[in-house]
């Protein structure tokens, strides 16, 4: 190793932060033997020395009551965004739930037409009711077939199931369901 | 603090702020606004009130993204490299012009402690105001790393990670720096050795 070499390697020797064995090895057995990078090194340890002999810097008191309010001021900040997400990420999906709820009851509980259209066929949705309250029908979901014109439709109300409410709502007959 | 109680490192506060505990972010602000404001002043040559404006604000961004820490590095470097990340906008800043590289008069005020032996006093006081002078007169980039690595102790490569450049770069700008300061220093510390 010439005395560049090593020149360029002095810094991160002095700190420590050669760790390539070859290259300590190489460095060491340069300085064993060259007074003047030895001379080198004994300045940068001096300038380090120096450096670290100063009286470190702080920040002053008006920097620790500053931060404190402008920290408050940041918490209460934060505080208040995340607020608006929760009712955001709460309040939208159920004013949307509300709304189709009752989108759907108003369609599904829409006094009978003048002129009735025969039921459709598939799958008759019958509104969740509670037991006791209608003509005594079980009001569970049915298939189509199981479904006759209801003799006391207009005693049932809007309690009673409505088949095809929500692929025909002009098409609807009140039933009753077979029990 | 009770006897033989550990502090806790770094990295449990942050856990612990994660998990929404104010208090361990106050402890982590004590532990490092030293070295975030000595660093911002090094990275910007500012006056102090200007340092500690800046130091404000990488210390409220440190706050803000905290819970994005992975552990990958000490904290006391991430949150070197956040300041970093503040002082770059900084300069990015349109009133950066107006603020940089100020003449400092903070030198004139601390006077030395006589009490003990004034000459000697003098004599200590005159290499630290030359030795702060001549890393105040380095170029931004070499200050910093002669800061980071002589004052707040970081490794090349806790270095790299604040600064966010290769270790290769931080030991020729380390190499750079030294060679520079002993460039302006070298009379005066020959006196002093002599």
């Amino acid at each position: 190793m010439e005395c560049a070499d090593v020149e360029s390697r002095l810094s991160a020797y002095a700190d420590g932060e050669l760790e390539e064995p070859r290259e300590l090895d190489a460095l060491e057995l340069h300085l064993a033997s060259c007074d003047r990078c030895r001379r080198k090194l004994a300045l940068l340890r001096a300038l380090r020395e120096a450096i670290g002999a100063l009286p470190p810097e702080s920040v002053s008191d008006r920097f620790v009551t500053a931060f404190d309010h402008r920290l408050a001021e940041e918490r209460r900040a934060l505080a208040r965004p995340a607020r608006r997400r929760l009712s955001g990420r709460i309040l939208v999906p159920a004013t949307l739930a509300a709304a189709l709820l009752f989108g759907v009851w108003t369609v599904t509980h829409r006094p009978p037409s003048a002129s009735p259209a025969a039921p459709a066929p598939g799958w008759a949705m019958a509104p969740e009711a509670a037991p006791g309250l209608d003509c005594g029908l079980d009001l569970q979901p049915q298939r189509a077939e199981d479904e006759r014109p209801c003799a006391s439709a207009a005693s049932c109300g809007p309690l009673h199931a409505v088949p095809g409410a929500l692929t025909a709502p002009a098409r609807r007959q009140p039933v009753c369901v077979k029990g | 603090m009770l006897v033989g109680q550990e502090e806790p490192t770094d990295e449990v506060l942050a856990r612990r702020f994660g998990d929404g505990d104010a208090a361990a972010f106050d402890l982590l602000v004590l532990r490092h606004r030293d070295a975030v404001y000595r660093f911002v002043r090094s990275r910007l040559g500012l006056q102090r009130a200007e340092a500690e404006d800046v130091t404000q604000d990488a210390l409220v961004e440190v706050y803000r993204s905290l819970h994005r820490f992975e552990g990958r590095s000490r904290l006391r470097s991430w949150i070197l490299g956040v300041a970093a990340n503040v002082c770059r906008s900084r300069r990015r800043s349109r009133s950066w012009g107006a603020l940089r590289e100020s003449p400092d008069d903070e030198a004139l005020r601390e006077l030395p402690d006589c009490s003990a032996g004034q000459e000697e006093a003098l004599a200590r006081h005159e290499l630290q105001a030359a030795v702060r002078e001549a890393i105040d007169a380095l170029g931004p980039e070499h200050r910093c790393v002669v800061t980071l690595r002589e004052v707040e102790g970081l490794s090349y490569q806790e270095i790299a990670e604040a600064l966010q450049i290769p270790l290769g770069t931080v030991r020729s700008r380390l190499h750079n720096a030294r060679a520079l300061l002993a460039q302006r220093l070298l009379p005066l510390m020959s006196r002093e050795g002599s």
